[in-house]
This record gives C-alpha cells, structure tokens and sequence, in this order.
C-alpha cells in the first residue's frame, strides 16, 4: 500500500495541468492585445486557439487525474476503487459524447 | 463596451470574487455568476459556462495543495465522484433545454440558501459517534487528518456513505445546471452526516469538484457556451484573486466580512429573482 505516492503524483499532476492552462490561457489574451495591421498576419486567430486549447487543458486536467487514480489503484489490485475511477471516466466521455 | 475593455472589466470582476471566495471558503462560481450576469451584463448562460471552467481551476488548484497537505481524503472522493459526475452530467444537459428565466429563478434561489448558510453560526462538533457503516469498512473509505496545522493525524471513522453517494448526486446536479462547485452542500453533508472533520471534508470537497465541474464544463465547452473573451479573463482572474486572497486570511475581520457578503448575497438573489420573472 502505498498511498502517500498516489496522492503526491495525483497533487502534482493537478498542478502542472492548471499551470499549463493558465500560461496558454494569459498567452492567448496577451496575444489578443496585439492590433492587426494590414498586410502583417493577423494574432487574433492564434490567440483564439491559444484560449482554446488552455480551456481545453483545463477541462481535461481533472480527467487526467481520474484516469491516473484509476490506474494507480488497478496496479495496486484494488479493482472496486479502480471500477469508479473507470465509470466517472465513461460518465465524462458519455458528457461530451452527448453534447456534439 | 469594446471587446478589450470588457475583458478587462470581468478578469477585475473575477479577481475580487476569487479573493473573496478564498477569504470566505466559497467556491468562485456562487460569486462569478451574479457578478458577471448582474454587473458585466454576460447572459446568464455564459455566465454559467464561464464560471464552470473558473471552478475547474481553482479546485484543481485547491485540491493539489490539500492534497500535500494530507487533508483530501482521495477513497471517499472517488468513492463519492461517480454520483456527483453524473449529477453534474444531468444537471449541465438539462441546463441546455431550459430557458433563462428559468436558470435566473434556480439561481436566486441558491443564493439565497447560499446567504443563510453563511449567516449561520458554525454548527457544534458532533459528539455521538456515527453508526458503523459496513459500505465504508469494505472499501477502506475510513481516514485520518491532522486536527491542528502541524499536528498529529487523528483518524475518524466514515458513516452514512448511501446518504452521501445521493447528497453528492444532488449537488452534482446543481453544480452542472448553475455553475457552482457544489462545496455548499457537500462540506456539510460529509461534515455532519458522514462523520469527517472540517477540514477533511472542506478538501475532500474540492479534490470531488474539479471532476464534477469538469464534467458539466466538457457539455458546455462542446455547446458551444464557453466564450473565449469570456472564460479566459474569468480563469485568470479568479486564480490570481485567490492566491491573494490566501495570502491575506489573517489580516481580515472574517466575521464582518460574512455578514456583509450575506446581505450583498441576498440582494443579488433579488435581483435575480426579478429577472425571473417574464
């Protein structure tokens, strides 16, 4: 058992996933700032997808760290935690599935 | 309002709640929704949309630091997520079928809960113990946290976990069809029926919410809901709000700060209430 290095790994995962978000995030709006001027390419479509892939990140950090848990606990035989783990991970697939 | 200034305008917004919400043990999406529906004239969908993806990261955020901390209790949250993960997937799909006056008069009505619980003098400690439960013994949901910063774990026992899995599924509803984390009714849940200790169950909360907020968010983001020049000042914002706001807890008469946000809390729900009607 042990516990203490899952939820290390799972603290650190989390963080890197919000800091990876935020830096796409404040890049994308810094970006947004920038004013287009004839015949230079324009910024504002680089930062959208900058805003988009940071909302992305963000919304899949938390999927991550299920998917993480779920694999930590099967590795360590414990097949019912790693069972919820596995339904919240459909339950999220099915959210999106349903939504497009 | 030209897109940059109100940009500007809902990051200063979403700072104050965040600092705020950190001050008052809120989640950010009980103060950004009104706020931003009420003050930056977002419609309340987007508001909602928006909020949802603030509540991702600041619970993610949150969570990682308990995490070290060794405060979440991580078998009872995934023991717990499933309910509120499909709470979150119901409420956030049913959001989508429902008109705005609708959503105004919902969330009127949680703010107004919202106010009382704060104006509530914290409960006393229980002091029975709780009914053995045979769910949480199988399952090894038991835990231990310090009860003082610095202190030794002290280990509490897990009650009630079927009581739990519904409260959850219920906030999950709530927190996919408004935007909310949903903190507001799983920290008592767990506080007074469950039988862990605040603390526990304040991290506990928020190790559950990034998984529940990032479920309704996935359906709004694929909605179509979540407005770039919208979402991405609000994250921002509220992150860097909090982090303030961490920083400054004992420097605040938290008291006087309660009390004041209730009212404010209470005449935002009014005012949301009036929008309800058509």
């Amino acid at each position: 058992m042990n516990a203490p290095t899952v939820e290390n790994r799972i603290a650190t995962l989390l963080s890197w996933g919000v800091r990876l978000s935020l830096l796409l995030l404040i890049a994308g709006c810094l970006l947004n700032l920038i004013p287009d001027r004839p015949g230079s390419p324009s910024f504002q479509k680089s930062a959208a997808l900058l805003i988009h892939c940071g909302i992305i990140s963000l919304i899949l950090t938390p999927a991550c760290r299920v998917i993480a848990a779920c694999i930590c606990y099967a590795r360590q035989k414990d097949w019912i935690m790693s069972a919820m783990s596995a339904t919240v991970v459909l339950i999220m697939l099915l959210g999106v599935l349903a939504a497009s | 309002m030209d897109l940059l200034t109100l940009a500007l305008l809902i990051g200063c917004i979403s700072a104050v709640a965040g600092w705020v919400g950190s001050l008052l043990g809120v989640g950010g999406g009980i103060i950004i929704v009104p706020t931003l529906s009420l003050l930056a004239g977002v419609s309340i969908r987007h508001a909602i949309a928006a909020s949802i993806v603030a509540v991702v990261a600041t619970s993610s955020a949150a969570a990682s630091r308990y995490l070290r901390q060794g405060y979440a209790n991580i078998r009872l949250g995934i023991f717990l997520e499933p309910a509120t993960a499909g709470g979150a997937f119901l409420g956030a799909f049913c959001s989508g079928l429902l008109p705005d006056q609708t959503l105004y008069l919902l969330f009127g009505a949680i703010l107004i809960f919202a106010a009382t619980q704060m104006l509530r003098k914290p409960g006393a400690e229980h002091t029975c113990l709780p009914p053995p439960d045979p769910v949480a013994d199988r399952l090894r949901l038991h835990g231990a946290c310090p009860l003082t910063p610095g202190g030794a774990a002290q280990p509490y026992r897990v009650s009630r976990s079927k009581t739990g899995l519904a409260v959850s599924a219920a906030a999950g509803i709530v927190s996919g069809l408004l935007g909310v984390g949903g903190g507001l009714f799983k920290v008592p849940m767990m506080h007074l029926a469950m039988g862990v200790p605040l603390k526990a169950a304040t991290a506990t909360s928020n190790f559950m919410i990034g998984v529940t907020a990032s479920t309704g968010a996935a359906l709004y983001f694929m909605r179509g809901e979540v407005i770039a020049h919208i979402a991405a000042p609000v994250a921002i914002g509220v992150i860097a709000g909090s982090k303030i706001g961490a920083k400054c807890l004992s420097h605040i008469p938290i008291h006087l700060l309660r009390r004041s946000f209730a009212v404010l809390m209470l005449f935002a729900s009014l005012q949301m209430l009036w929008k309800a009607i058509p």
